[in-house]
């Protein structure tokens, strides 16, 4: 049986289809395919919420263990991200309710300096360290997996009214930290300077 | 700054903080076989002891006569221990549960079935009982320096199922014997078996002439798990995700076939 998938002869969305099909199957090769497939956009929302690599592992490893066990209700026609980072982000959220985190975003707050990305990198890690955990998730979700507001609401369960005002107050709270003085960073980083 | 410009300084930050060589597929795939065969096999293995005990057992012989083996209920005495139930354990008695430690291969129906060599009894489309998993153990001899006692492990299909809200894991193993199934209790104030809350009442309750091992959390109270041998000698146990009604307990169980 030829489960294991050949990249270069298919596209990602045919991969990712048939590591579905086949995990539904009860073959365990298709977790494989689809671990390859999204386990960094994953690893790198999850880091977005609980900002702490180990940790973002950890809920990704634990996501996809969840896919496992929920395989059986995902419904083919339906596209699987959504699907698959309502897991991840809800793994996430719920990693971070567990943890006792003692800082955030440490481990990027005390990179090596002298990168040409370093000031980039501080202020975003502080201002995304103001928010709460939700907040945080709600940013990942739109800014990173560019989900809009109604699949937002839907991923995190809450009602779209709660979802657009934790956003705009998680937007209004970004911008603010990030447009204080001197910190034109974004438009450096952007520019690359 | 614009919608645009925060999605870029996110976006960037996220993909400089995570290298792309980051990797979690070993990891995930070593937690696969060893977290899932796991669910509620503590509290399950109690019931499973029944399937040594009754391999071994030479009680005599005793027909089913068209529905399942006859159970006993083998009531081990309590070793009191300070604490909660929950951290008190059975004797040593109850210490020879043929538990799968080695983790269980995912598989399908038609290939577990292969494996197992017998038919796997499924439920009936009617119960609304979705198929989410099938795992296949092979037979465990007893490893080298065993205590006295212990038994091998009978090949063991696990399958999951979604039911009635929530989900149900059932393991069906082949007792060649024509033993009735002994089922071991915790002697305390009565047939008792360990559940998610604590120590609940087991009782046998024969449906249609078939007996029934069931494990509550209360006296009369939902049905958290059930045991039984069929007239083709497999030892079925079902264990409830969330402790169900009787009637939606049996409904699961006499819809197998």
């Amino acid at each position: 049986m030829q489960l294991l998938l050949d990249p270069a002869r298919k596209s990602n969305v045919e991969d990712e289809s048939e590591g579905v099909a086949a995990l539904q199957r009860g073959d365990i090769r298709g977790l494989a395919v689809l671990v390859r497939l999204h386990q960094l956009k994953a690893l790198r929302a999850a880091f977005g919420i609980l900002g702490n690599r180990f940790e973002a592992e950890d809920a990704v490893a634990d996501s996809f263990i969840k896919v496992v066990e929920k395989i059986g209700t995902y419904e083919q026609a339906r596209p699987f991200e959504p699907w698959f980072y309502r897991i991840v982000v809800n793994t996430a959220i719920d990693h971070g309710r567990m943890a006792r985190r003692e800082t955030p975003f440490a481990e990027v707050l005390t990179d090596e300096t002298g990168t040409a990305d370093f000031d980039v990198r501080l202020q975003v890690a502080a201002a995304v360290r103001a928010l709460s955990d939700e907040e945080r998730a709600v940013v990942v979700l739109r800014y990173y997996l560019d989900f809009d507001e109604r699949s937002i609401a839907k991923i995190l369960q809450t009602p779209l009214g709660t979802t657009k005002s934790r956003l705009h107050r998680a937007r209004e709270r970004l911008r603010r930290e990030l447009s204080e003085p001197n910190q034109c960073w974004a438009l450096s980083a952007a520019e690359g300077v | 700054m614009d919608e645009s410009t925060l999605r870029t300084s996110v976006t960037m930050f996220l993909d400089s903080a995570v290298p792309p060589d980051a990797d979690v597929l070993e990891s995930v795939m070593s937690r696969v076989p060893s977290r899932r065969p796991q669910r509620g096999f503590p509290r399950g293995a109690v019931l499973v002891a029944a399937v040594a005990a009754a391999i071994l057992a030479t009680l005599g012989t005793v027909f089913a006569a068209g529905g399942n083996f006859p159970i006993h209920l083998n009531l081990v005495p309590f070793a009191h221990q300070e604490g909660s139930a929950r951290s008190k354990k059975p004797p040593d008695a109850a210490s020879s549960i043929p538990v799968v430690k080695t983790p269980s291969v995912p598989t399908t129906l038609a290939a577990a079935e292969a494996s197992f060599g017998h038919h796997v009894l499924t439920p009936s489309s009617s119960t609304g009982a979705e198929l989410q998993a099938v795992y296949f153990q092979a037979a465990q001899p007893v490893p080298a320096g065993s205590k006295p006692g212990q038994t091998p492990t009978p090949a063991t299909v696990t399958i999951q199922y979604s039911y009635a809200g929530s989900g149900l894991t059932m393991w069906e193993m082949y007792d060649p014997s024509s033993a009735p199934l002994t089922v071991d209790a915790i002697n305390e104030g009565g047939a008792k078996s360990k559940t998610s809350s604590g120590l609940g009442p087991v009782d046998i309750e024969t449906v249609r002439g078939s007996d029934y091992a069931l494990v509550r959390t209360v006296a009369g109270g939902p049905v958290e798990e059930m045991m039984w041998k069929t007239a083709g000698g497999i030892v079925v146990t079902v264990q409830f995700d969330s402790p169900l009604s009787t009637s939606l307990a049996f409904a699961f169980a006499t819809a197998l076939n």
